[in-house]
């Protein structure tokens, strides 16, 4: 498997700005072994919990909840990132600053976190009813629309109550129609997002081809329902 | 530094966490012993269980399949 780089989009804040110097010495040391690369590695995780503390401090004026762990939850995301980066160490190319490279870690790990956190005092229904959800909701423009996406709907119901094994629709349902963030799915089977990823584009592309045996095509429902 | 995982890493409180994982392996035909104890060992994949289990491998076996090398296999 090749690993990708994460292409870095968001400059760090101002105050975890290095100098390009700086960020080559602290990448020899954190490649390097001893002392050095002890201290290299403190410094790393402290400019990677001033990332998670910036990220989740940001989270939190649109999530009240989040603020009562705002320090666990950056402590956490910052843990995870310096684990994350320390393991992709050597498939960093060099294409951005290292800082900048890391500071991603921090931001993918924070946002993990923080879905996390949202599910923390929840439970994943025992019994998933995500099917509920599609119903009618009389978006489509005509009466003609209407009577289509019922007839799409009805048959996406049943593709993926007859067209998927259980467990392709124990994830999809879960993740698509219950809303149950794929890291939380993920922690609690005890896999990784990369598994579930596949299972859900396995699952995806089973009701496509299902839909389509039907002479079906979800694509014609997005163009009567988009104004 | 500390990695453990701390309140704000996890996504649930560890016995609902087990309750949610024996109920997926119960429903998926594990017989309830051994949901029981491969619900409370996070060592156990259930994504890949699932999908051996969806595959038409008996649920056994599934679990001897993927125990972890330090378990011992006549266990399972």
């Amino acid at each position: 498997m090749v690993s990708r780089e994460p292409t870095p989009t968001v400059a760090p804040p101002a105050v975890g700005r290095v100098g390009a110097d700086r960020d080559a010495d602290l990448l020899a040391a954190l490649r390097g072994s001893g002392p050095a690369h002890d201290r290299a590695v403190a410094e790393l995780h402290a400019l990677l919990l001033r990332a998670a503390r910036y990220e989740v401090r940001r989270a939190a004026t649109h999530r009240p909840q989040v603020r009562e762990a705002l320090e666990d939850i950056a402590q956490h995301s910052a843990d995870d990132a310096l684990v994350a980066v320390l393991a992709k160490l050597d498939t960093f190319r060099g294409e951005s600053r290292f800082t900048t490279w890391a500071y991603k870690f921090a931001i993918l790990e924070t946002a993990v976190a923080l879905r996390r956190h949202a599910w923390q005092d929840r439970e994943i229904p025992l019994e998933f009813d995500g099917l509920r959800h599609l119903r009618d909701t009389g978006a489509a423009a005509s009466p003609g629309g209407r009577a289509q996406t019922r007839e799409l709907l009805g048959a996406v119901r049943e593709a993926i109550e007859s067209a998927l094994t259980a467990h392709q629709r124990r994830v999809l349902v879960a993740v698509t129609l219950d809303g149950v963030p794929i890291d939380v799915v993920a922690e609690r089977l005890g896999t990784t997002r990369g598994a579930l990823y596949k299972t859900l584009h396995d699952a995806r592309r089973r009701l496509r081809e299902e839909l389509a045996a039907r002479g079906l095509d979800p694509t014609a429902m997005d163009a009567e329902t988009t104004p | 530094m500390s990695f453990r995982p701390t309140a704000a890493g996890r996504s649930g409180t560890p016995a609902a966490v087990e309750r949610w994982r024996r109920a997926q392996l119960l429903e998926a035909g594990f017989d309830a012993q051994l949901a029981r104890r491969l619900a409370e060992d996070g060592r156990w994949d259930l994504h890949r269980l699932l999908e051996l289990v969806d595959r038409g491998c008996p649920p056994a076996l599934a679990a001897r399949i993927l125990a972890p090398l330090e378990v011992d296999p006549q266990r399972w």
